[in-house]
């Protein structure tokens, strides 16, 4: 009787470790930004989401395109009717490995993520440098890499040319709870 | 002579002012205002999960503007945003996640978790939960 209960015990214990083993970010930040002499362009997306399995230190994000918020409601059209295609290619996404990450270290580390970023149907890979903050548990990541718009098929027109930096600053900051599916 | 020169001046003002009116309809976009829009759906939160779930996603366009109820889940702020989450429904962890306008700041401190709410926005999409931005409350009930 006892090894039944014991049996059943590890079967529970087993069953729901691949769940405990994951966090996940509902409300992540996703900043870019657009530096040129004739126009600054900035955007904010608040609603991006990630998972990583705290075991294997794999990591995926998932956005909406058309949740970027603008300051102007002429660049947040232009953004997802003429450069990004949003009805066409309404997510962006990244799927990589957190290198050496160990989550049992307290405090702040900083590990580089390797993955795939696709956007606007192109997907290429990066290497992100970020900052990992683990405060009891509760883990929080952020970072800032850089983008070039003509890696992703991303059309100017040339009259809007001078509006749009080559390169793109973006910002990201997760916040993670433990997942519960 | 005089009076054709005089006629020229005037049409090109003309063209110039119906170029100024074209191009400002063009690429002029006025926001939408959501306290006074329309909306174009109305549905419960726990509808809105349970099509998705269903991996129906054409269950609603992006864009619309949808007024939807639900059981306050949490409120927090994010990010610096006031953000609203309303339950997917019983044993579901996905749920809706409304951005509220900045106006809405205090009207919504009335309301707390387990709160009945229904709030307008546009409706962005679907990851693990449903998004909705520009999001106001559009008509409380409370639970007493």
């Amino acid at each position: 009787m006892n090894k039944l209960i014991l049996f059943f015990l590890l079967f529970i214990f087993y069953g729901q470790q691949p769940t405990e083993n994951k966090i996940i970010a509902r409300q992540g930040r996703i900043s870019f930004f657009s530096y040129t002499a004739v126009e600054h362009i900035k955007a904010e997306n608040n609603q991006a989401l990630s998972i990583i399995d705290l075991a294997t230190g794999e990591i995926a994000v998932s956005m909406l395109m058309n949740a970027f918020v603008f300051e102007k409601a002429l660049m947040r059209e232009h953004f997802n009717e003429s450069y990004i295609e949003s009805d066409i290619y309404p997510k962006a996404t990244f799927d990589g490995k957190i290198i050496d990450f160990d989550p049992a270290i307290g405090g702040e580390q900083t590990r580089m993520i390797k993955g795939v970023f696709s956007m606007h149907g192109v997907s290429k890979e990066l290497e992100i440098k970020t900052r990992i903050e683990n405060d009891e548990g509760t883990y929080v990541l952020s970072g800032t890499f850089e983008a070039f718009v003509k890696d992703y098929n991303i059309k100017i027109p040339p009259l809007l040319a001078g509006n749009i930096a080559k390169t793109i600053s973006i910002d990201f900051r997760f916040e993670y709870q433990p997942y519960e599916s | 002579m005089k009076g054709l020169g005089k006629f020229i001046r005037v049409l090109i003002l003309g063209l110039v002012l119906i170029s100024f009116f074209l191009l400002w309809n063009t690429f002029y976009t006025k926001p939408v205002n959501i306290l006074e829009a329309e909306p174009e759906l109305y549905l419960n939160a726990e509808t809105l999960i349970a099509h998705f779930k269903r991996e129906n996603d054409y269950a609603l366009r992006a864009e619309k503007i949808v007024e939807i109820e639900g059981t306050i889940k949490e409120i927090n702020n994010l990010n610096n945003r006031i953000t609203v989450l309303l339950e997917g429904g019983a044993n579901e962890s996905a749920s809706v996640i409304c951005d509220m306008q900045a106006d809405q700041t205090k009207n919504l401190k009335k309301f707390k978790p387990k709160d009945t709410i229904r709030l307008k926005g546009i409706f962005k999409g679907f990851l693990k939960d449903a998004i909705f931005l520009n999001c106001v409350i559009s008509q409380k009930i409370i639970n007493e």
